[in-house]
């Protein structure tokens, strides 16, 4: 029986999640941070938004995407931010991605599975419709 | 006010809310919500679709510092973020159905618990026989400790499993990490060593998160003009907490924010069931 489970040969492992985690991170705080010069340039000087009354309403996922992604074509500042933000969202995603591959290359079948069901559960929870 | 100086106001509280969150290691989101609410009366299903993207950002930056140092268990991550991503999807289902002066309620009461397991005393592990259950899914592991690495045993998986779900349903309801629990969970119920477990916590936050987010998105909750000073903020403000922790004295923060946590919990359980959500 192998006394540590987690063997420190994960190292490798480790160290591609963790630069993984950091690029994501970064990533997204650039296209947030260029969004808010944007937005701040164009109406900083107006009004400040009022969101004390919730007036959100439900729209499935492909469709923010896709009106997101027009938003950047169009060199919008709220673009830029939903972009920063999916990014944001998506990183720990990719995470469970790699974990998937590296444990396929550990041959740990039991692991990849593991997380293959997390994989699946997150899969759902962003394309799903939302109840 | 014009809609800069909201912004940055928001922004300056969000990063104050980050640096102290990581000073004190309980998380910048669980005051993100208070103040969004409290301090400028936003809805509070704005407020929390704006801490869970936070969340994300702070567990994302820490854990790509711990997890190369070695002391997240990534097999147990993994193992429990089944629990805590099932949990997460059912919190966020919950947050559209439930009135939102009850999601305020069950709030306050979280942050008045924060307050009072990060208070507490850490207990003794004591020395058991190996449990058979974490053998077989090769859970224990080793962390560093000086020059070597330090094993340890883990204990009660289904507990702990079943706990993290409660953690996930309580990060998608009320959009923060829930730190607390998990540690509680992982350091108390499956005797991880503390460090292993606040840093394992911290890995399994973002994908937590994640799960609810995409809920939250669907539903309108995330308002890329909040979202943005949030996350800004409270990024660079857990950067820079992360990097003045070891000069300050950490453990009088910890009692003082606690404190802060407390009163906050109050006024929202107030608030709550005032009706002034």
């Amino acid at each position: 029986m192998d006394p540590g489970g987690e063997r420190w040969e994960m190292q490798p492992m480790a160290r591609l999640i963790g630069n993984l985690l950091r690029g994501g991170l970064v990533l997204s705080l650039l296209l947030v941070l260029s969004g808010t010069v944007l937005y701040l340039g164009n109406q900083g000087g107006r009004p400040a938004p009022d969101y004390r009354r919730f007036s959100g309403h439900t729209e499935n996922f492909a469709v923010r995407a896709g009106r997101a992604l027009e938003d950047v074509r169009r060199g919008r500042a709220r673009g830029l931010i939903l972009l920063g933000m999916f990014v944001m969202l998506l990183t720990p995603v990719a995470r469970v991605l790699l974990s998937l591959v590296e444990f396929g290359l550990h041959r740990d079948p039991l692991y990849v599975a593991v997380t293959f069901i997390v994989l699946v559960i997150l899969f759902f929870s962003l394309v799903g419709r939302a109840p | 006010m014009p809609t800069w100086e909201w912004t940055g106001l928001i922004g300056s509280g969000a990063l104050l809310a980050g640096f102290v969150g990581s000073l004190t290691g309980l998380g910048g989101g669980i005051v993100i919500v208070p103040l969004l609410t409290l301090g400028f009366g936003v809805d509070i299903r704005y407020a929390i679709g704006a801490s869970l993207i936070s969340v994300i950002t702070t567990s994302s930056g820490a854990a790509a510092a711990y997890v190369r140092e070695g002391f997240t268990n990534l097999r147990i991550g993994m193992l429990l973020e089944i629990a805590t991503t099932l949990g997460a999807i059912g919190g966020a289902v919950l947050a559209g159905w439930l009135p939102v002066s009850l999601i305020a309620v069950v709030f306050g009461g979280m942050l008045i618990f924060s307050a009072y397991l990060s208070v507490r005393p850490g207990r003794q592990h004591p020395l058991r026989p190996p449990d058979p259950l974490a053998q077989r899914l090769r859970l224990n592991g080793t962390y560093p400790q000086g020059a070597t690495r330090q094993p340890y045993q883990v204990y009660a998986v289904p507990a702990g499993f079943g706990l993290m779900g409660v953690a996930g349903l309580l990060s998608g309801l009320l959009g923060i990490g829930s730190g607390a629990v998990k540690v509680l969970a992982m350091d108390q119920v499956m005797n991880l060593p503390f460090k292993v477990s606040t840093t394992t916590s911290n890995f399994m936050i973002g994908v937590t998160a994640a799960a609810s987010a995409g809920i939250y998105l669907q539903r309108g909750y995330l308002e890329p003009a909040l979202v943005m000073p949030v996350l800004l903020g409270v990024a660079v403000g857990s950067w820079t907490g992360a990097r003045l922790l070891v000069h300050l004295p950490t453990h009088a923060l910890r009692t003082v924010f606690s404190v802060v946590i407390f009163v906050l919990g109050l006024e929202m359980i107030l608030k709550g069931l005032g009706g002034g959500v």
